[in-house]
């Protein structure tokens, strides 16, 4: 049986996570070989969404707004003048041509307009056939992230002690409340070493040209950072530091070892970690207080999403918890399928519950089936907690993973957050939840 | 002070080869009329980033996710290339576990290149199934939303509709509600029922919002029918008045938003429908309870006396708010960019901007790029628009944005009409509110001691 | 590496011609792949002994059933040695009147790419051979940058496949690049009249600003090869069909000079130039 999602539910396509990556450029003109629909729905969701928590300014989108004429006619020569058109408008840095199912299909040759593009305006010129249909959720940033390799230059001279830190997307993270990546960036430097970009995640088109000079490609995301870690390696020899997300102490230590190790930097990291772990000994002591022997059942939703989860499994397991990933679907295992070999390689093998409601058609069955089954499930062990969302109402200590100030979950700042949400889980877990939540979720 | 008048320059969109969208495609605004009906099933014959625009739609239409329902078919390279017929026949028969009345099929811009046949497909399994299923060939390619706002509309019109032969005294249904941009376009909607009912109509279908199926078979029996857009639902109103006879009330006037406007357009209904009493109560109500409000609430009225301002959206609700912002608010608009608008509607803004005496610079189909452009050259000092325009006006150094229309990044709970007596006074909330949140200077700000 | 591309109105004997170029440059000690661009799928069949290979869209789909991509296909499923070690390789496609051909054609020869099919044989000749009418965009693939660099028209002495093929000259024209891709040259595939055909053909290539290669003569000879699925070089390899078959196949390395050309704009002027060769 091919893992296949059922009708009613849809990850984004290919262009959707390609445009999600190359979001996260500076300066950067994207047209859009398509119709005005596929545009301002990624605009409206990453650019936009972008500019209100992060604070910068709103960049263009453009796109040829195909219609009827250019699917029976073609469409390249429009795109031609509108890549010089937006050369004019928006003074970029980089122009990233995307297409569409409908200049897929047709066959209209994007890569070879960017050439000739990239012959009469002063931007770089990138393609990419991201035709929805063309690939699924991953190949969108794996094509995006092998693009924009073509911007990398040979190295002039090596940067010493300096990274990238690779499988960003999207553009800067929140102000003000640090996230994952600005934690990663902290530790990096905190042991001495440099960051010349995070790609994609608001890095300038200056710092992806000089992305071969570094000693050492690490990655934020291990999902979307694999691909651009491997090529890098393959093709242009920078190691990669294949560690997995840093939730908790050990796994926060080998992904802060797998980049001082290569840097030279072992002494720096190995006194960091002393460091951070002894001045986090009081929130360490609440986590091991909290998980020691405890059921951790971890749900797989938006967030956390299947890497995350597994991360946190092997987190619970260090802080004492035998740990129960929920929902992992099979369909979610073969895109994940790179990730999930990485971490069975490293020893991890969590138990899996898969509920009937999980393979249900329509969401709100599905959420609904799955949330009666999850409150049975929990019923049945003795000393059940649930780490996941507050949509979910369990009816067992539950910790609440998605809200807001309670970023970043990565590396020592991450423990400090994490302890507060189990001490914060702890001292509720006798409330009743809201009445009004559930039927507004769940009906009545 | 810039001196525009005497200037006006109808600045049409030519064959823009480098476009920044305010609008989405056809197949979305197919999804949110589709969306509409009540407890239905949207059916996207697409690949998988499609159903997130159909996500979208559903939000935009507020449908309730435990009755509503999305599916999509995936299409991958495979069926593209193979074709995907089979895969939407056994798609829809999966759905019969759902226990839906009405299935709506929306092929996107892939399957329609290829040519899968839904309306084939759909014609030939409805036999299979307990529901109806309605095919719109609603591609993206197509046009854009309210291109497909008129596509689904002639499609369900076509295919539900029932001609009882009898007319229902007094009744009336309305069109496309659902094509403003004001984000709780839900509340103009009420107050257009709620206006109705008072001067004794009965509203038989809306299409679409809420509508329970049953409203497709009435609607051939309404006598009258009112479009609630200056961007989409004109054509299904002069289908409805071929076809059945039914009259459109409110033609080639501006939507009710302001003093004038409004009572206009009670005043036209009231005669329509004989109930001058009831609409001349309304208007006078209204109007005093406006006067009350703004009174006690304390109106501001002195930053916006001769403001120059730039109005940047959709026809619906750009238009008719040109009327309020002159008359009543003493506003004094160099700029109109409106993202789309029928030819009926152009007519209406001429006839404004004639009793207005105004003379603005006009963009018609215009897209971000252009506002931007636009709003550079002439440096209103406010803009009533949205949220990308409120990133323009920081860009450009403009003072004040009133973020009316969508995208606004402004939470709403409660649905706020921009139509009739209590629409004024949400715009005029709207308006103090982000006069006083004006962009706070990053110069002076420093640190206090506590 | 050379790359060939072969075009032309459908069921002129493009695919006859194609298979005997390719056992004719096999001949000549190169490495040779055919690529079959069509939906039909039976353009290697003279290579093959008749046997339908496995397509390029038909071992995708398997694997795209399986939840892989494009990358997990073997080029031993797609690519397999015909007579003489010829590769072929089939891009295969829809049935007729569902999905859409040119997005198969399109997709099959990207795979090909992808995989580095051509340097993994270390090929020296790829000869495509592409179905007749250019509808739409992805039949075009087999000449976009990367590909094919010389084409060739393959017409007869009927009108409509002058026709077709000043249509397709149309297609070239647009994505030409000087001194990179272009057309090569006219090859006739006799329908009989030879010396009408020789003129009529000469004069056709010439106002393309192209020449005319070759007349492969029309033969009862050529046609028992066919029903036997076998190249006229395999199965009567002393005569003089085969000769003649040698003969367009040395020409074809000889010439290097693909031009960007120059189609007739009107109808009228086509059927002038037929006219006038239609009397002498």
């Amino acid at each position: 049986m091919v893992p296949k999602l059922q009708a009613s539910h849809a990850p984004p396509c290919k262009f959707w996570t390609a445009f999600q990556v190359i979001n996260g450029i500076r300066h950067m003109a994207p047209v859009i070989h398509g119709p005005k629909g596929c545009t301002y729905s990624v605009s409206s969701e990453y650019k936009m969404s972008n500019c209100e928590y992060s604070g910068v300014p709103l960049e263009p989108t453009s796109c040829t707004a195909q219609n009827e004429a250019d699917v029976v006619y073609g469409g390249e020569a429009k795109l031609l003048e509108a890549v010089k058109e937006a050369e004019q408008r928006y003074h970029p840095e980089l122009i990233v041509i995307f297409s569409c199912c409908c200049s897929g299909i047709i066959g209209d040759d994007v890569e070879t307009i960017a050439h000739r593009a990239e012959q009469e305006v002063k931007a770089k010129v990138l393609a990419i056939r991201s035709e929805g249909f063309g690939g699924d959720f991953r190949s969108g940033y794996e094509d995006a992230f092998r693009v924009i390799m073509e911007l990398m230059e040979p190295p002039t001279k090596k940067m010493e002690k300096t990274i990238n830190i690779i499988g960003a997307r999207q553009g800067p993270t929140y102000t003000e409340w640090t996230q994952d990546l600005d934690e990663i960036e902290r530790m990096v430097y905190a042991i001495g070493a440099k960051v010349n970009g995070i790609l994609c995640g608001g890095c300038t088109v200056e710092e992806i040209r000089r992305a071969r000079s570094v000693e050492l490609n690490a990655s934020w995301c291990y999902d979307w950072g694999q691909k651009l870690g491997d090529l890098m390696e393959e093709r242009f020899g920078i190691p990669y530091a294949r560690t997995g997300l840093p939730y908790g102490l050990k796994a926060t230590e080998e992904w802060i070892m797998g980049v001082a190790g290569p840097l030279g930097l072992k002494e720096q990291a190995t006194e960091m970690v002393a460091k951070e772990t002894g001045d986090l000994a009081g929130d360490i002591d609440t986590l091991r207080r909290f998980f020691d022997g405890k059921t951790a059942l971890i749900e797989i939703t938006e967030f956390p999403g299947p890497i995350r989860a597994l991360a946190l499994a092997r987190m619970v397991q260090e802080f004492g918890a035998h740990p129960i990933v929920v929902n992992i679907h099979p369909y979610t295992v073969k895109e994940r399928m790179p990730s999930i070999k990485f971490l069975l390689k490293q020893g991890q093998n969590p138990e899996i519950i898969l509920t009937k409601g999980l393979f249900s058609l329509g969401t709100f069955r599905s959420s609904w089936e799955t949330e009666a089954e999850l409150e049975m499930i929990a019923a049945q062990y003795d000393n059940a907690i649930y780490l996941g969302s507050p949509l979910r109402q369990p009816g067992v200590p539950q910790v609440n993973l998605t809200t807001m100030t309670g970023y970043p979950h990565f590396g020592y700042r991450g423990i400090r957050n994490l302890a507060r949400l189990v001490q914060s889980s702890l001292e509720n877990a006798h409330r009743p939840r809201s009445r009004l939540f559930r039927e507004v979720l769940y009906g009545n | 002070m810039i001196d525009l008048t005497g200037t006006s320059e109808f600045m049409t969109t030519i064959a823009q080869r480098c476009h920044d969208p305010y609008l989405r495609c056809a197949f979305y605004g197919a999804a949110q009329t589709a969306l509409g009906v009540t407890g239905c099933c949207v059916l996207a014959h697409s690949p998988q980033g499609c159903y997130l625009l159909v996500d979208a739609a559903f939000e935009w239409q507020d449908a309730d996710y435990t009755q509503t329902m999305i599916l999509s078919t995936k299409l991958c390279e495979d069926e593209i290339v193979h074709g995907g017929e089979e895969l939407l026949a056994r798609t829809i028969l999966e759905a019969q576990e759902l226990e839906i009345p009405i299935m709506f099929v929306l092929s996107a811009c892939g399957p329609e290149i290829i040519g899968d046949d839904i309306v084939s497909v759909c014609e030939n399994i409805s036999s299979q199934v307990n529901f109806e299923i309605v095919p719109i060939k609603c591609a993206g390619f197509r046009g854009d939303q309210n291109d497909g706002i008129d596509i689904a509309l002639e499609a369900m019109l076509k295919k539900l509709i029932v001609d009882g032969g009898k007319k229902v005294p007094h009744s009336v249904c309305l069109i496309a509600p659902h094509a403003n941009s004001n984000p709780t376009w839900m509340g103009d909607l009420l107050w257009v029922k709620k206006i109705l009912n008072r001067m004794g109509a009965q509203v038989l279908a809306t299409l679409t919002h809420d509508t329970a199926l049953s409203e497709f078979r009435e609607v051939s029996s309404a006598e009258r029918c009112i479009v609630l857009s200056h961007d989409a639902g004109q054509k299904a109103c002069d289908y409805l008045s071929q076809q059945f006879g039914i009259e459109q009330l409110c033609k080639g006037m501006p939507l009710p938003v302001g003093f004038t406007n409004t009572r206009r357009w009670l005043k036209e209904l009231g005669q329509r429908l004989d109930a001058q009493d009831a609409a001349e109560k309304i208007a006078s109500d209204g109007e005093k309870m406006v006067v009350e409000q703004c009174r006690r609430k304390g109106l501001e009225q002195f930053f916006m006396h001769r403001e120059s301002v730039a109005i940047v959206a959709d026809a619906t609700v750009g238009i008719p708010l040109l009327h309020f912002i002159t008359e009543d608010l003493e506003m004094v608009t160099h700029l109109l960019c409106l993202r789309s608008c029928l030819p009926g509607a152009k007519k209406i803004l001429e006839r404004e901007l004639e009793e207005l005496n105004l003379s603005p610079k006009l963009i018609y189909n215009a897209d971000v790029y252009q506002s931007k452009l636009a709003l550079g050259e002439v440096k209103p000092e406010a803009v009533f628009g949205s949220n990308i325009e409120r990133h323009a006006a920081e860009d450009l150094g403009i003072p004040f944005v009133f973020r009316l229309v969508n995208p606004t990044s402004r939470f709403r709970s409660i649905n706020r009409q921009y139509f009739g007596y209590m629409g004024m006074l949400n715009i005029i909330e709207c308006i103090h509110n982000d006069w006083l949140d004006r962009y706070r200077s990053r110069k002076r700000s420093y640190k206090a001691r506590w | 590496m050379r790359q060939i591309a072969i075009y032309g109105k459908g069921g002129i004997g493009k695919s006859t011609v194609a298979s005997n170029l390719s056992m004719a440059f096999r001949e000549q000690g190169l490495k040779v792949i055919q690529v079959g661009c069509d939906p039909k799928r039976d353009s290697t069949r003279n290579l093959t002994q008749g046997r339908l290979i496995p397509t390029v869209l038909e071992t995708y789909r398997e694997h795209l059933r399986m939840g892989h991509d494009e990358y997990a296909i073997a080029l031993e499923d797609i690519v397999f040695e015909g007579s003489k070690g010829i590769y072929c390789v089939e891009s295969g496609g829809p049935e007729p009147g569902i999905g859409c051909a040119g997005r198969g054609v399109l997709t099959a020869i990207n795979i090909l790419r992808d995989l580095k099919a051509f340097d993994t044989y270390g090929v020296d000749v790829v000869v495509y051979d592409v179905l007749g009418d250019v509808v739409c965009g992805g039949f075009a693939q087999p000449i976009r940058e990367g590909y094919a660099r010389e084409i060739y028209l393959v017409c007869s002495g009927a009108f409509m496949s002058i026709y077709a093929a000043n249509n397709i000259a149309k297609a070239i024209r647009r994505l030409s690049r000087p001194r990179e891709t272009g057309l090569a040259g006219v090859i006739g595939n006799s329908s009989g009249d030879e010396q009408f055909e020789k003129g009529v053909l000469a004069e056709f290539a010439q106002t393309l600003g192209s020449k005319f290669i070759h007349l492969v003569p029309r033969s009862p000879v050529i046609q028992a090869c066919e029903v036997q699925c076998r190249t006229v070089l395999e199965h009567a390899p002393d005569s003089a069909e085969a000769e003649a078959f040698r003969k367009l196949a040395k020409r074809v390395i000889d010439n290097d000079h693909p031009v960007i050309p120059t189609p007739v704009e009107e109808l009228s002027e086509l059927e002038a130039l037929y006219r006038q060769y239609l009397k002498t």
